[in-house]
């Protein structure tokens, strides 16, 4: 049992094949090191998988986890995650999702799932406090996501998969109610080991250490989180969608697979034209203030509103400026359980493909007639359906393109393109899971979104790129949602970009003693950094449920540990520095005629990543480093 | 004369988030907005993110910032970022 408060003490082990159950040992001691939620499923599974293990193999192993604020009422923390090898980039991939399986897992007594091996016939699961039952899903096998979640127990917490999963969709996602953990391909991990579906259930909580402090302290902190521009209003108000006109503005919203960073017709699929024409009601993750989601009206149904990544692959990367179709396209997708980015994605390629006469497909940007049943094509892996559902990395090595196959490490861009955000470029590059935009630091925040920072230099950009790296990991992990971490940035600077001080923070962030500084705090023992930061609630708060001691100094080197682990399994899975890569396109040729600088300098920030970071040539971590992070002996 | 756009919460605020305005620099564009926009305070405007052609006004002279004829200036509320 734990004697850290925050967590249920218990990591279940299921083996679909012989359908047994046991304990998985995780002590206090780790519980310290790696918190929950991904850092420790890249834990369980590097002791666990042997580097040769590829995403189909039955020795692969699928990792739920939630982190120790998970299930105590904090704001915004009924996220989880899911880890396992990804079919879609061939290494160890984490997906977070804000359903509420994690909350019911804990409920149920557990922190954290381990699933292993392989089922010979389709099932699904059921763990409640007293046992786990496998069921026979004969029955659900073949049913789109929603029909799966309806036909289950409906005060159970879900996961499922839609046909996108049971067909091995390289790109198909996991979902607990409308909630995705959408990338790398997780879903089509959970549909080849036959299990369509998991509940959880139960009504046990954790051991608060400090209840009343805790209760105290959650109620400033969701009162910060509403008196803050960016979660108390901008979010709310507008979801991730609001952001599509500013990133217009700032030349980073990804338009024809990412040859453009803008779109003429921005205006007709933006956050303001979906909430004046289509928004019913904000909607949100369990436990959260912030209510990020849109619940929108299409014909005479109350759907799930897109979000950003999606209007933006959807939209202006594929040339498409009809917003009921992505609204619709959405809910099919949804439905189909395949992720949005890497689905838009790779239909973009295909596009671009064809037009360079590469792959005669009959798919062209601006034509959207054909889009629904290629979703489904892809789905069900029909005619060239069955080549999509690779992902662009495959059909660019099968037809050619590969300057402009916008993957990294296999897995598609997000929406921001990264020429006219160059610290986002390099975080595409180096992040652990691939090209997705928080793993990479999401440094887009300060280039332009929140801030205003220089987006084409590239001082400081390796050494914020490594501080927010870190601090989103360990958050993370935590089970707290990254957008929280939007407060981190001084409200009277977002609320005034034209001040004395904002424009002085902006220019201060990318000098060299910004740069000496943030590269202190990178490399600094955790001793000497043994604050707590009030911009970042979640110290105090994971010190007053676990009991734990917590500081910035020991959360962002849990980040860090993180961060390092992930990398050195990669590293063990043959990752090196070639494969931190972008292609050319965002490399080598200029976004802006009148922007010399709007390119990504790839190989100049690596360099100085890796310096910063203490990895060597080849982006290995350097003994000394692991060491000192106890990775090693 | 130039035409301005509305973004973010002001285009809530506003009836029409697209408007011509004959101004000769920024602070006399939003001098004029606040007239026609009641809504709009001076106040406010002066902590908006404004692009002439694209560019932040903080990259070129701040609310002094020259406006020629047919310039593009595009008005979002300080806070859509996130
Ligand atoms: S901010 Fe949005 S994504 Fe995050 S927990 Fe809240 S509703 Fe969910």
């Amino acid at each position: 049992m734990a004697k850290c408060g925050g967590y249920m003490g218990k990591v279940l082990v299921v083996d679909v094949k012989n359908r047994t159950t046991s304990l998985y040992p995780w002590s206090d001691a780790d519980r310290e090191d790696y918190l929950g939620g991904k850092i420790m499923a890249a834990k369980i599974i590097r002791d666990n998988v042997n580097p040769n293990v590829k995403a189909f193999d039955e020795e692969n192993i699928i990792v739920v986890s939630t982190g120790p604020l998970t299930g105590t009422n904090a704001p915004a923390s009924s996220r989880f995650n899911i880890s396992t090898i990804s079919p879609l980039t061939g290494l160890l991939t984490s997906s977070n999702c804000g359903g509420n399986f994690g909350l019911s897992l804990k409920r149920a007594g557990y922190d954290a799932l381990i699933i292993k091996d392989k089922s010979e016939s389709p099932i699904w699961i059921e763990i409640t406090e007293e046992k786990v039952l496998f069921h026979d899903a004969k029955d659900l096998w073949g049913k789109k996501v929603s029909m799966t979640q309806e036909a289950l127990d409906s005060k159970a917490g879900k996961i499922v998969i839609g046909p996108a999963g049971e067909n091995l969709v390289k790109y198909a996602s996991i979902f607990s109610g409308e909630r995705a953990a959408g990338r790398g391909g997780i879903g089509a991990v959970m549909g080849n080991k036959k299990i369509k579906a998991i509940t959880a259930k139960g009504n046990l909580r954790p051991k608060i250490a400090e209840p009343e402090k805790t209760k105290e302290f959650y109620k400033k902190w969701i009162g910060s989180l509403r008196d803050h521009p960016l979660t108390g209003e901008q979010l709310p108000k507008f979801g991730t969608a609001g952001l599509i006109s500013l990133m217009q503005h700032r030349n980073i919203l990804a338009t024809k697979n990412f040859k453009y960073g803008q779109y003429q017709d921005f205006q007709k699929i933006s956050g303001e034209r979906l909430r004046k024409d289509f928004l019913i009601r904000n909607k949100g993750c369990v436990t959260c203030p912030i209510q990020c989601g849109r619940q929108v009206e299409i014909g005479s149904r109350v759907v799930k509103g897109p979000e950003l990544e999606t209007l933006g692959l959807l939209g202006p990367n594929l040339l498409n400026n009809d917003l009921e179709l992505i609204l619709r396209w959405n809910l099919e997708l949804d439905e189909l359980g395949m992720d949005t980015i890497s689905t838009g994605g790779t239909i973009a390629f295909a596009m671009e493909l064809n037009e360079k006469g590469l792959w005669e497909n009959n798919i062209e940007f601006g034509k959207t007639e054909n889009i629904s049943e290629i979703f489904e094509d892809i789905a069900y892996r029909k005619g060239i359906g069955n080549q999509l559902a690779e992902g662009t990395r495959y059909l660019s090595e099968k037809y050619g393109g590969i300057e402009f196959a916008m993957h990294s490490k296999g897995m598609e861009l997000s929406a921001y393109e990264p020429r006219s955000a160059i610290g986002q470029g390099l975080g595409y590059a180096v992040s652990n899971r691939g090209g997705c935009h928080l793993n990479a630091g999401y440094l887009v925040l300060f280039e332009g979104l929140g801030l205003s920072i220089d987006p084409y230099s590239t001082k400081a950009k390796a050494e914020l790129t490594i501080m927010t790296q870190n601090i989103m990991e360990a958050t993370s992990s935590a089970g707290n949602c990254l957008f929280t971490l939007y407060a981190m940035l001084p409200k009277n600077l977002i609320r005034n970009p034209n001040s004395k001080v904002t424009r002085f923070t902006n220019k201060l962030l990318t000098t060299s003693l910004a740069a000496s500084i943030i590269r202190f705090i990178n490399k600094a023992d955790e001793k000497l950094l043994p604050i707590k930061l009030s911009q970042i609630p979640q110290i105090k708060a994971i010190e007053l449920v676990t009991g734990m001691k917590m500081t910035i100094g020991k959360l962002k080197n849990i980040g860090d540990r993180g961060y390092n682990l992930e990398r050195m399994y990669n590293v063990e899975r043959g990752v090196r520095a070639k494969d931190d890569f972008l292609p050319d396109r965002l490399t080598k040729v200029t976004q802006r005629e009148d922007e010399p600088n709007s390119y990504v300098p790839l190989d100049e920030l690596k360099e100085k990543y890796y310096e910063i970071r203490q990895w060597d040539q080849n982006g290995i971590p350097k003994k000394t480093k692991l060491r000192k992070l106890k990775l090693i002996e | 004369m130039a035409k301005v756009k509305l973004f973010g919460i002001y285009s809530i605020k506003v009836g029409k988030n697209e408007l011509i305005i004959k101004a000769k620099n920024i602070e006399e564009l939003l001098i004029k907005l606040s007239e026609i926009e009641p809504n709009l305070t001076m106040e406010e405007l002066k902590r908006s993110l404004i692009f002439v052609n694209n560019r932040n006004i903080t990259e070129l002279s701040m609310f002094k910032t020259k406006i020629d004829h047919n310039d593009n200036i595009s008005i979002l509320s300080p806070i859509a970022g996130g």
